[in-house]
């Protein structure tokens, strides 16, 4: 049984093993740890990669021409709400 | 509370980041249009509940991720696709967004569990912080750390970039210099 003195110290122990020896950063180590987690080992530039290719991606999908529906029910919407 | 003009404006401003989000999640535009419209006819009809001052764009985000999940998650095995089955069979997507080189990213995407999905979505394309990105989806910080960074690693294993070695760019380069240092 792990009391709460030794509990907070082994939580301590691992995110600073975490923070000096895992590559995926200060955040990620603390999530892993503060989930009783796994730590897994992704390097940082694979993460930087994929995340790279993500922004892309979705910058991509942010450029689309959106259809004039949305407008259009925002605004039918907005011309109903000041009649009423 | 009356929809002003500036409310409006940046409501539509949203839409195109909506539309991004709900194609990334749901893996089809149509599907991801019905949800757009129902989270503008949700919040248009809950406007009172926005309160002024706030994110609107965290507001319909949270909106939209629960329709997603409440609506949309009873087709729950065509959602996380495990084969990406459903991601290799989108037909209608966007042109652009139907280039080949996300080809393999968005079937990656496909095969991964809805929460993680959504989470590296929010943070690492949409660029929301942990915080807002845990009260979009109702969850811990911790959790939405866990999930990044299950999601980024699952991400890797699919298109099978575990290494830095693997990364396309840098291995060209490095066949460049080895060529140009090759004896002539």
């Amino acid at each position: 049984m792990v009391r709460g003195t030794e509990r907070t110290v082994l939580t301590a122990l691992a995110r600073d093993f975490a923070r000096r020896f895992i590559s995926s950063g200060t955040q990620d180590a603390d999530a892993c740890v503060s989930a009783g987690d796994v730590l897994p080992t992704l390097d940082r530039d694979v993460q930087a990669h994929i995340g790279e290719r993500l922004r892309c991606y979705y910058a991509d999908l942010l450029t689309e021409p959106v259809p004039p529906t949305f407008a259009a029910l925002i605004d039918r919407f907005t011309r109903k709400e000041r009649r009423s | 509370m009356t929809i002003e003009p500036g409310l409006r404006d940046e409501m539509l401003a949203t839409v195109p980041h909506l539309r991004a989000f709900a194609i990334s999640l749901s893996g089809h535009i149509d599907k991801a249009d019905d949800l757009v419209q129902d989270t503008l006819l949700r919040a248009l009809s809950n406007i009172d509940q926005f309160k002024p001052g706030t994110c609107l764009q965290a507001w319909l985000f949270t909106i939209l991720r629960n329709l997603f999940h409440t609506e949309y998650r009873k087709r729950r095995r065509e959602v996380e696709d495990p084969d990406g089955l459903m991601a290799s069979r989108l037909a209608v997507m966007p042109n652009q967004s139907g280039r080949l080189e996300f080809e393999e990213l968005r079937a990656a995407l496909g095969r991964l569990p809805p929460e993680q999905r959504e989470a590296l979505l929010l943070v690492t394309a949409e660029g929301f912080s942990y915080e807002e990105a845990a009260q979009i989806t109702g969850t811990q910080l911790g959790t939405i750390k866990s999930r990044i960074n299950r999601a980024r690693s699952r991400l890797a294993e699919i298109m099978n970039v575990n290494d830095p070695e693997d990364l396309g760019p840098d291995r060209l380069v490095r066949a460049v210099l080895h060529a140009s240092d090759a004896p002539r």
